[in-house]
């Protein structure tokens, strides 16, 4: 029942998002007086597109509601502890992303591997640090040497280690 | 036999040798990056080329092109994750595979594909490319969108099961597709006034977040892993024995490859995709379903991302025209040895051009044993603790995908795109659709309004005059059709 639940709320997002999306693309502004009448202009396309996508949402959704009267669908577990760890990393992924250019990539990499590592079955402390520091130095090597590529120095300044 | 050798030998020389083999090895590596790609590598190694001869430049760039095509298939068997955004479609059926204890099986079959796609379409290259350039001259905006169209017909067969979410998905993937500037007009579309959103959605964070960030957070809720069951060896005589028990699909993929590869603009991903959704037509009962770990579908989409190298070679060469990005920087190298492409080059430079072809045809030739070793060092990761080899993945997909453009942005929108990923794998929605229509979307819209302007109003009277856009139209609706009359028929019965 959960599991169906999740799946009509998707629909429902989903439908809320492209009439959104059909008034925004009232709101494009046209190149041409011309393009109202032809296919040529900006807003003819997005405007196909969300309308087909709005009548596959709702198709969707009918057959998802028919099928939640009738009940066939078992509870997948979809709101487990597990997807809560997911949530968990989710929001360590926004927060590594706001602090990733001024804190800097060596700060904000090793603490979020760790993370990971744990969430998905690292067990020794010891170990999983250890394979997160090789892992985030032999990237920045990779990546500094290799691809000349460089990665925020954020407060640790990387230039002085290497 | 002896005269081609000795024109074999004096082309190609130990330096040009040794400059291919590094070329396929960085091409497989950064190819099996996520977010790094062959075109990153190409445009990394043109420094490198300033110093050596054509032919010994075009070594190391040919080489990083073909190993990247190839490279990407491994990281979407071994951990889900399409390297490059042709390797979407090999994902489909080889990650199931590799789910199923067929991971060695999986990637040789790759590396097969992926040699014979390069083979054959190293002699087609070799034998018709000037005839065959004639044809892209042919190609305007109305067949680019028929082709386009052509290969979004694949989206409701990579739906595995629910054509309806497939068909969803593949829209979305289109209007993704329209955000930022319009291509014809340069207004500004669904941007929100950000300038960062005027360039558009870029792929490789959607590709990244869509299936590495998503596959990060599922597999904390359902571990699964990529594993070995059986002893390699014995993989790879099941894969090698596939030559003779699919030798069309091989043929079939090849040819589809090396004629979309001619068509500048549509590119890799058209192909795998279009060459997959031939191969659905094709399916032996004995197999086990497309999406189900079919190993059709690897073959049909890795031969033909393979065979799209020659063919994009092919207007690249003989008029100039750059089909892809990534032939665009291979020509630019070109012109920075002082080889202008074009008709002229096979009079002018004839010697470069040779080499090139058999650069090229032993490149192809190459990737098998140096895809057989890298093979063995694959199997290795699969020994690997499971969070290690996801930790891997989650610094590789963000540090990659930072790297490509150093926009802070570039790390939101892939966070971003990881969410609508897990979210849409929870609920069952397939994600293949979702990336053949947001590759596509911008060449069929951009293509067709052009065709709209062209014609004066006048569409279907002006497509009467393009005997090609006919003929592909009528494939388009014949793969709409046909699909649906057969489910109609069952249904019946």
């Amino acid at each position: 029942m959960l599991g169906q639940k999740f799946d009509i709320a998707v629909t429902v997002l989903f439908v809320v998002a492209i009439l959104l999306g059909l008034v925004l693309t009232r709101r494009i502004d046209l190149a041409f007086s011309s393009d109202l009448e032809t296919f040529s202009g900006p807003r003819a396309y997005p405007g196909v597109i969300l309308t087909v996508l709005l009548v596959l949402f709702g198709s969707i959704g009918f057959a998802q509601l028919r099928g939640l009267k009738q009940d066939a669908k078992q509870s997948e577990g979809i709101f487990d502890r597990r997807a809560i760890w997911s949530v968990g990393l989710f929001l360590a992924l926004i927060l590594f992303v706001a602090t990733f250019e001024p804190v800097g990539y060596i700060l904000t990499m090793v603490p979020l591997l760790i993370l990971v590592a744990f969430l998905t079955g690292g067990r020794s402390p010891a170990r999983v640090g250890l394979v997160a520091i090789t892992l985030t130095a032999l990237c920045l090597v990779i990546f500094r040497y290799g691809l000349a590529t460089v990665l925020p120095e954020g407060v640790l300044g990387i230039d002085a280690i290497f | 036999m002896m005269d081609l050798l000795q024109i074999l030998t004096g082309l190609i020389g130990w330096t040009e040798l040794l400059f291919l083999i590094i070329g396929l090895a960085i091409g497989i590596i950064v190819g099996a990056l996520p977010g790094v790609g062959p075109l990153l590598g190409v445009i990394m190694a043109i420094p490198f080329t300033f110093y050596v001869d054509p032919v010994t430049a075009m070594a190391l760039l040919i080489g990083i092109y073909q190993g990247g095509s190839y490279g990407g298939a491994v990281a979407a068997t071994m951990i889900g994750i399409p390297g490059t955004p042709m390797a979407a479609a090999t994902m489909l059926d080889a990650r199931p595979m590799a789910l199923a204890g067929r991971a060695s099986e999986a990637v040789t079959l790759s590396t097969i594909g992926s040699t014979l796609g390069g083979v054959i379409s190293a002699v087609v290259l070799i034998a018709v490319a000037p005839e065959l350039a004639s044809i892209a001259l042919r190609f305007g905006p109305a067949e680019t969108a028929a082709f386009a169209l052509l290969g979004l017909t694949a989206l409701g067969a990579l739906s595995g099961g629910s054509p309806l979410k497939g068909w969803a998905m593949g829209f979305f993937g289109l209007f993704i597709a329209t955000i930022g500037l319009d291509p014809v007009s340069g207004v500004q579309r669904f941007t929100f006034g950000s300038t960062y959103l005027d360039a558009g959605v870029t792929l490789v964070p959607l590709l990244v977040g869509l299936f590495s960030i998503s596959e990060v957070l599922m597999q904390i809720e359902r571990p699964a892993r990529a594993t070995d069951t059986g002893s390699t060896a014995a993989a790879s005589a099941r894969a090698f024995a596939s030559i003779l028990t699919r030798p069309f699909n091989y043929v079939r993929s090849s040819l589809t490859g090396v004629f979309v590869g001619i068509v500048p603009g549509i590119g890799g991903v058209t192909a795998s995709f279009l060459s997959y959704r031939f191969a659905l037509s094709f399916r032996k009962e004995a197999d086990p379903d497309f999406g189900q770990g079919n190993p059709d579908g690897v073959i049909a989409s890795e031969t033909a991302n393979s065979a799209v190298t020659g063919g994009a070679l092919i207007p690249m060469m003989a008029l100039s025209i750059p089909g892809d990005p990534i032939v665009a920087v291979l020509m630019g190298g070109l012109i920075l040895q002082g080889v202008q492409p074009g008709p002229q080059l096979f009079l002018q430079n004839a010697e470069v051009a040779q080499g090139i072809f058999l650069i090229f045809l032993l490149g192809a030739l190459l990737l098998l044993p140096l895809g057989l070793v890298f093979i063995r060092g694959v199997v290795r990761i699969l020994r690997m603790p499971q969070w290690g080899i996801l930790a891997g993945v989650l610094l590789i997909s963000l540090v990659g995908t930072y790297s490509v453009a150093r926009q802070i942005n570039d790390l939101w929108l892939l966070i971003f795109f990881g969410l609508i990923g897990y979210v849409l794998r929870k609920a069952d929605y397939p994600l293949a659709p979702l990336v053949i229509g947001f590759v596509l979307g911008p060449i069929f819209e951009t293509n067709f309004r052009r065709t709209v302007l062209i014609s004066q109003g006048n569409l279907i009277d002006y497509i009467q005059t393009r005997p090609i856009t006919i003929c592909v139209l009528i494939a388009v609706a014949i793969f709409i059709l046909v699909p649906l009359l057969r489910g109609l028929t069952r249904k019946a019965a």
